[in-house]
């Protein structure tokens, strides 16, 4: 079981990835939608995984989210409809595109979560893109 | 400012120096080259005085860019950073080169110093006693204009106001061509930038359309319903998966047949898929969407348990054939009005093997 936090503005696709990785057997420690109520989050909870799209609300930018979260140690997946062709920060995983296969959301979480470790090597699934 | 020695210039008499005819000729061909290789509109020019300098002994250039109505100076030689400064933009009308522009006509002013003309003041500020002005044209666009001055005659001769109105010619079109690649450029940007925002908004709203069918499994309490939103929220996945490959495609008509199912299988199945394609088949994306859909049902409905699915992509007599593995041959999953109106749209057959399904594609709907 994995603490995740979900960076997503538009609530229904934040609902749907809840739903699926909550049933999964992870726990969401909350949706963000914006910079400052991800660090927040990440603050006053601890995170093992964030997934973070690009474009989040009032023009915030899901990279520069993911470059702040990386930087407190969190790794990082993207999920967006446009991925940023590389990574700000080499806790950046992966990016997953939209519409994100729900079937390889637990997949995903936990590859990331192993390749953020430097585990032993893991079997990527096909829908995240690694930047390694 | 003082003038340098003096010289009159006679506008006729035999030509004195034998070898100038071939060395003109030398030097067009050397900045015609230099032209047609330029990035640089501003160090085109300056690369070009450089050249041409000591042959026609010149003493200033002035090269003007038209923008929003006005010329700007763009780049320039022999002048003090004061006198470029003073000249740094001219009104259309405004000074020999504001009137060739504005014109569209050649200038030559000869005896500037001599001149109470208060449109050489500029130039006879900056000490010249010629001066030619050539706007840049290209066809009927003014691009800017380009000046020669020397101080230290009163004029130009022919041969040589001709030999700088052949260099301005080309120098017009090179700018011309560092133009247009520019708007290219911007265009192809813009292009680019708009491509993006639509696949964004098509992905993001193809997300919510899942999410929102998604959503609503939760909260429903009947089975049959529940797995028959399931259904539709994994076909809609199955549907913007089969997508993913034209948009990293530079041919949007004709999709991969094994890109495509590798995306569409990407999470849309339990466990892992793999595609193997010996016959590098493609089809249009509508037939590869029917495909992939397919593909899903055969694997989600009727997939052998615990074992591993796969996908072998083959060309055949007649068309292609797709054999899944890790499906019951016996199973029934592509005989519903859903895979039946999919196989039709695609001409295709489903037929029963040792280890699973092949579905056979006539080549008349391949694209």
């Amino acid at each position: 079981m994995l603490n995740l936090l979900i960076v997503e503005d538009e609530a229904l696709i934040a609902m749907m990835m809840e739903d699926a990785l909550i049933s999964r057997g992870h726990r969401v420690v909350g949706v963000a939608d914006t910079l400052p109520s991800a660090l927040d989050l990440a603050g006053a909870h601890a995170i093992d995984l964030a997934l973070c799209d690009v474009r989040l609300a009032n023009g915030d930018s899901g990279v520069e989210v993911a470059t702040r979260l990386a930087q407190q140690g969190i790794p990082v997946v993207y999920v967006s409809g446009n991925c940023p062709a590389d990574a700000p920060h080499p806790l950046v995983i992966g990016c997953v595109n939209k519409p994100v296969p729900v079937a390889a959301l637990h997949a995903t979480v936990l590859a990331a979560c192993r390749i953020a470790k430097a585990d032993e090597p893991v079997a990527v699934p096909p829908a995240l893109t690694l930047y390694r | 400012m003082a003038l340098q020695q003096h010289v009159e210039i006679p506008l006729g008499g035999q030509t004195v120096d034998p070898e100038l005819p071939q060395r003109r000729l030398a030097l067009v061909a050397e900045a015609a080259e230099g032209l047609l290789a330029a990035e640089d509109p501003a160090r085109m020019v300056d690369e070009l005085f450089g050249l041409i300098q000591s042959e026609l002994r010149l003493d200033v250039f002035f090269n003007y860019r038209l923008e929003a109505g006005r010329l700007v100076l763009e780049a320039h030689g022999g002048l003090t950073p004061e006198q470029a400064a003073a000249g740094a933009e001219l009104d259309l009308g405004q000074a020999v080169c504001g009137c060739a522009a504005r014109d569209r006509q050649r200038f030559h002013v000869t005896g500037v110093q001599q001149s109470e003309d208060p449109l050489v003041a500029f130039v006879r500020d900056v000490g010249l006693d010629a001066y030619a002005c050539t706007p840049l044209l290209h066809g009927d666009r003014l691009i800017g204009t380009l000046g020669f001055g020397r101080k230290w005659a009163d004029r130009f001769t022919d041969d040589e106001l001709s030999f700088l109105h052949t260099l301005c010619h080309f120098v017009a079109l090179a700018k011309y061509r560092l133009m247009v690649e520019q708007e290219l450029r911007a265009g192809i940007e813009q292009r680019d930038k708009l491509l993006g925002e639509l696949n964004h908004r098509v992905r993001n709203a193809l997300q919510l359309a899942v999410s929102v069918v998604r959503l609503e499994v939760t909260s429903a309490e009947d089975r049959a319903f529940s797995d028959a939103l399931l259904r539709a929220a994994d076909r809609i996945e199955v549907i913007a998966s089969a997508h993913r490959p034209l948009y990293a495609s530079d041919d949007p008509s004709t999709v991969a047949v094994a890109d495509l199912l590798t995306a569409a299988g990407g999470g849309s199945i339990d466990g892992p898929l793999t595609v193997k394609d010996g016959a590098g088949a493609k089809l249009p994306i509508e037939q590869g969407v029917a495909l992939a859909l397919l593909v899903h049902t055969a694997f989600a409905e009727g997939g052998v348990p615990d074992q591993p699915a796969s996908v072998q992509i083959a060309e055949q007599p007649g068309g292609t054939g797709v054999t899944l593995t890790g499906v019951r041959p016996e199973t029934d999953a592509l005989s519903g009005r859903l895979a039946r109106a999919l196989l039709r749209q695609l001409n295709g057959v489903v037929e029963p093997g040792a280890d699973g399904l092949t579905i056979r594609i006539s080549n008349a709907t391949k694209g």
